[in-house]
């Protein structure tokens, strides 16, 4: 039997609108990603799809559409609804948000800012966020390029096993711990600190075993989660674009939409009458930003 | 700060009873049909094995079960160890006297407990197969001409050559894992690690008495 889209839609409209009255508020402006894009690497996942000798990608992911499309150096502050294809699995409704300039930390502070007050607007208290960094990682993956794909699954599934199995320096096994171990306010690592001292939100932590692994990420990546569901709500990271740097999340508007109890109460006049007069009345109310109810 | 295991039946509980034991943490045997038990900050749920990752994504902190079933299952967890027991393999079995390549066995009928780890292995080898998903005793497949062969975990041998069948292609070896809900790994981060710590002391401390393991692990110890 098909979905009561109705239902479902009506949630997810209430949320998004806060949402988007979240990101209006922080100034940043709405952007319509295209539905399909020429093929390129420059894409992340996507849906493939050929016409005779054309090759297309479907919904692919909005950050890397929104990096293919900066021309001009200049800051950029926007959000995007968007549906995303990944390579494997099903179709997602993702929300997010970038913020490109050339004060790095100022895009992070106010990316991760952002994204606290749209989780606690939708109210969801009980969530964290943990950063990580990828040029801690490199480092070591620099040193032995052939076990990167190894070590990078070892730490998607947090399995240090697979670490100790390989045959690698003990020194560089014991840099690797480090990573999977650490989780706390204080790593040594600046750029991570330097985030860290400056939003002091308890629920923040840096968590160096957090990597985020996507073609576009330079070094810090974020994960949010929430113990009311059992996977990460979404996640973000920066990256460069044109000579300046970007910063950006997203997160899925139906998971989300799931563990948020929204409850929206607004003020509508009710119209109602002669229908020839009701339209009339009704249209000069909502021309002075007035919200109408039509019953005939 | 409380723990909560998802534990599943059979030989993998007596396993995990040992190991738990050793480590100084006790599963209180549940009576009849309990599902919960408790010891302490500890809890512990009876689960089906093919239910077990399913409990663990969704709130139960960790679990126990074979690789075989995380595979299938396909859950979002993290898989921080693997235990040295459950150890088998999962293969494809078909009847003794007619011994086939995979690769040969176009348009075959397999029957199976695991329909996602037979696709990706035909697929992976660009074979068309039709699969037939079965709860049980899939031995019956072939032994009823409904399939051609199985994909089913061989441990000793024994079920399957009582059948008349015969191990044709190993796709995989197998053993039990510890597995751990990705929130919780976060919430209960300190915990859980130490737990983590605790078991993989004594997996290493026993690979080393047996030489099998160097001892990086007691270096960072």
């Amino acid at each position: 039997m098909k979905k009561d889209i109705f239902s479902e839609s009506k949630k997810l409209y209430r949320l998004a609108k806060i949402i988007r009255n979240n990101f209006e508020s922080w100034n940043y402006e709405e952007i319509f990603m295209p539905f399909m894009e020429e093929y390129t690497n420059s894409f992340r996942g996507g849906l493939k799809y050929t016409d005779s000798n054309n090759f297309f990608l479907i919904k692919p992911d909005a950050t890397s559409q929104i990096i293919s499309r900066i021309k001009k150096a200049d800051e950029y502050r926007c959000f995007y609804f968007n549906e995303y294809f990944p390579i494997q699995g099903e179709c997602s409704l993702q929300f997010g948000a970038e913020f490109i300039g050339k004060n790095p930390l100022q895009q992070k502070l106010e990316i991760l800012s952002v994204v606290f007050t749209i989780l606690k607007s939708v109210g969801i208290e009980d969530f964290y966020i943990d950063i990580g960094s990828l040029e801690n990682l490199n480092g070591i993956l620099k040193e032995v390029p052939e076990f990167k794909t190894k070590i990078l699954k070892a730490l998607e599934k947090r399995n240090f096993s697979i670490v100790e199995d390989m045959n690698i320096d003990k020194e560089i096994k014991k840099r690797l711990w480090e990573i999977f171990s650490f989780r706390g306010k204080k790593s040594g690592i600046k750029q991570l600190d330097q985030i860290v001292e400056k939003l002091p939100e308890e629920n923040i932590f840096i968590d160096t075993g957090t990597i985020r692994y996507l073609e576009y990420y330079e070094d810090i990546v974020f994960e949010i989660y929430s113990p009311l569901t059992g996977k990460p709500l979404g996640g973000g990271g920066d990256y460069k674009v044109g000579g300046m740097t970007g910063f950006g999340f997203f997160m899925d508007l139906k998971d989300l939409s799931k563990i948020c109890d929204i409850c929206v109460q607004e003020f509508r006049e009710l119209v109602t009458g002669d229908i020839k007069e009701t339209y009339e009345r009704s249209r000069e109310l909502t021309m002075n930003g007035k919200k109408v109810e039509v019953v005939l | 700060m409380s723990l909560s295991f998802a534990l599943p039946g059979g030989r993998l509980f007596e396993d995990t009873k040992r190991l738990f034991g050793e480590i100084g943490l006790n599963i209180p045997e549940p009576e009849s049909r309990e599902l919960i038990t408790k010891d302490g900050p500890y809890s512990f749920v009876y689960a089906k094995a093919f239910d077990v990752p399913v409990y663990v994504e969704h709130g139960v902190d960790m679990g126990i079960v074979g690789g075989d079933v995380v595979e299938e299952r396909e859950c979002d967890l993290f898989i921080p160890l693997e235990l040295p027991f459950g150890r088998c393999r999962i293969s494809v079995i078909g009847r003794e006297g007619r011994e086939i390549n995979p690769s040969d066995m176009e348009g075959y009928k397999v029957a199976t407990k695991y329909p996602k780890i037979a696709s990706a292995f035909f697929d992976s080898i660009g074979v068309n197969v039709d699969i037939l998903k079965l709860y049980g005793s899939v031995e019956l497949g072939p032994k009823v001409g409904m399939s051609d062969v199985i994909v089913d975990i061989v441990d000793s041998g024994n079920t399957i050559k009582a059948n008349g069948l015969k191990e044709l292609y190993v796709i995989s070896d197998i053993n039990a894992v510890l597995i751990v809900n990705r929130i919780s790994q976060k919430t209960k981060f300190e915990e859980i690690n130490e737990f983590i710590n605790r078991i993989r002391k004594i997996k290493n401390e026993e690979a080393i008495s047996k030489g099998l393991y160097n001892d990086f692990f007691k270096s960072i110890h």
